[in-house]
């Protein structure tokens, strides 16, 4: 989380940066104004390998568990702002699960009505515009806006993860409250497993041709390594994590 | 099209800012086009009365749906109330921007700062709607 906020308030002008990773454990992200203090259990992480982080995007939890996550950073140009760029990536997306042989994903329509930010588990149900299958979440993304930047984040769910949210759950929770995390991964969809690096390289080309522009593989530079290790102690910190 | 009062001054961060009957006291919100962009606002975080910031500095938050945005302070100054109606309805900011969306009341402590804002041509120029 510190290195993509990093990647965002470093950007260049006229400058973006695609970032595909998965996670070392099994890990919850919470989204940025997020309630879940007595809903998770703080204590309940480590036993299960599982590590628990607060996003910069907005949203809800989200499990990083065989699923793949990307961040993009990109100048926000008015107008050509959140609303379309959230709208490109997602269909940015729908083309690199087609490459992927794909054929139902879709965007989610208008369902009428607001989930508020403590609603529950992000892939629980597609929010307008998002990318699903049969009406289930497959991809789940949100931004955050910083200055003229954005970072958007995202998470397409690869497989069936190993921990179940409800056993991060705080004991005065009922599994009502902390369901299993929902939506469909890809290999439900494609009813076979599919590789990480496959997966990734889909994403970065159909990602790449939506921005345009030509694109460097780098490591990350000097000024966001530095910039990201200023950032790790709140990312890593309890007042962050587990602030509302 | 986006709604753009005129008589308001603007900044390229897409807040407002909206004199008041009391001399160098203004609200302070964000414009039509940014709830707009947004999409419905369910959450916000604003500074509480006594709070100063300087020109540029974040003063809050505010998350619609997906995306969350940093809100910056457009001028200097001292927050003398913030709008308490936002706590029940943040739906406020969407039907009523310029209005009962209303955020941060300002007292600014310089009052050549409001020369680097935006008017309402202006603001319309840089949205592309002009």
């Amino acid at each position: 989380m510190a290195v993509d906020e990093a990647m965002a308030r470093c950007r260049d002008p006229d400058e973006g940066t695609l970032r595909i990773y998965r996670w070392a454990r099994p890990s919850l992200s919470f989204g940025r104004n997020q309630a879940v203090r007595g809903l998770y259990d703080p204590e309940a992480f480590e036993p299960l390998g599982a590590e628990v982080v607060r996003r910069a995007t907005g949203g809800r939890e989200v499990l990083h568990d065989r699923e793949l996550t990307y961040s993009l950073v990109l100048p926000l140009r008015t107008p050509g702002g959140l609303r379309e760029v959230y709208s490109l990536v997602n269909e940015a997306l729908v083309s690199a699960l087609r490459s992927l042989g794909v054929d139902g994903a879709g965007l989610a329509r208008a369902r009428g009505r607001t989930p508020s930010v403590d609603a529950g588990a992000c892939f629980r149900e597609p929010a307008t515009g998002e990318v699903e299958v049969g009406g289930r979440k497959l991809v789940g993304s949100a931004q955050v806006r910083m200055g003229d930047t954005l970072l958007q984040h995202g998470s397409l769910l690869l497989g069936e993860p190993s921990i179940r949210l409800p056993s991060l759950a705080a004991d005065e929770r009922g599994p009502e409250d902390v369901a299993d995390q929902e939506g469909i991964t890809l290999q439900e969809v494609l009813e076979t497993p599919v590789s990480f690096p496959r997966v990734a390289a889909a994403i970065e080309a159909a990602l790449a041709a939506m921005v345009g522009g030509e694109w460097e593989r780098s490591r990350l530079r000097s000024d966001e390594v530095e910039r990201a290790g200023g950032l790790e102690e709140k990312y890593a910190s309890r007042e962050w994590v587990w602030r509302r | 099209m986006s709604e753009i009062p005129t008589g308001l001054f603007y900044t390229e961060e897409h807040e407002y800012l909206k004199s008041t009957d009391e001399d160098g006291v203004f609200l302070v919100g964000i414009t039509d086009y940014a709830q707009g962009e947004l999409g419905d606002v369910v959450f916000l975080e604003l500074p509480s009365a006594g709070d100063s910031f300087s020109r540029g500095d974040v003063f809050g938050t505010i998350e619609a749906v997906k995306a969350v945005s940093d809100l910056y302070a457009p001028v200097s100054g001292e927050v003398e109330g913030v709008n308490s109606a936002l706590d029940e309805d943040p739906a406020l900011v969407n039907s009523d921007p310029y209005g009962e969306g209303w955020m941060v009341r300002l007292r600014i402590t310089d009052e050549s700062e409001l020369e680097d804002l935006l008017d309402d041509q202006g603001y319309s120029k840089l949205i592309g709607e002009d």
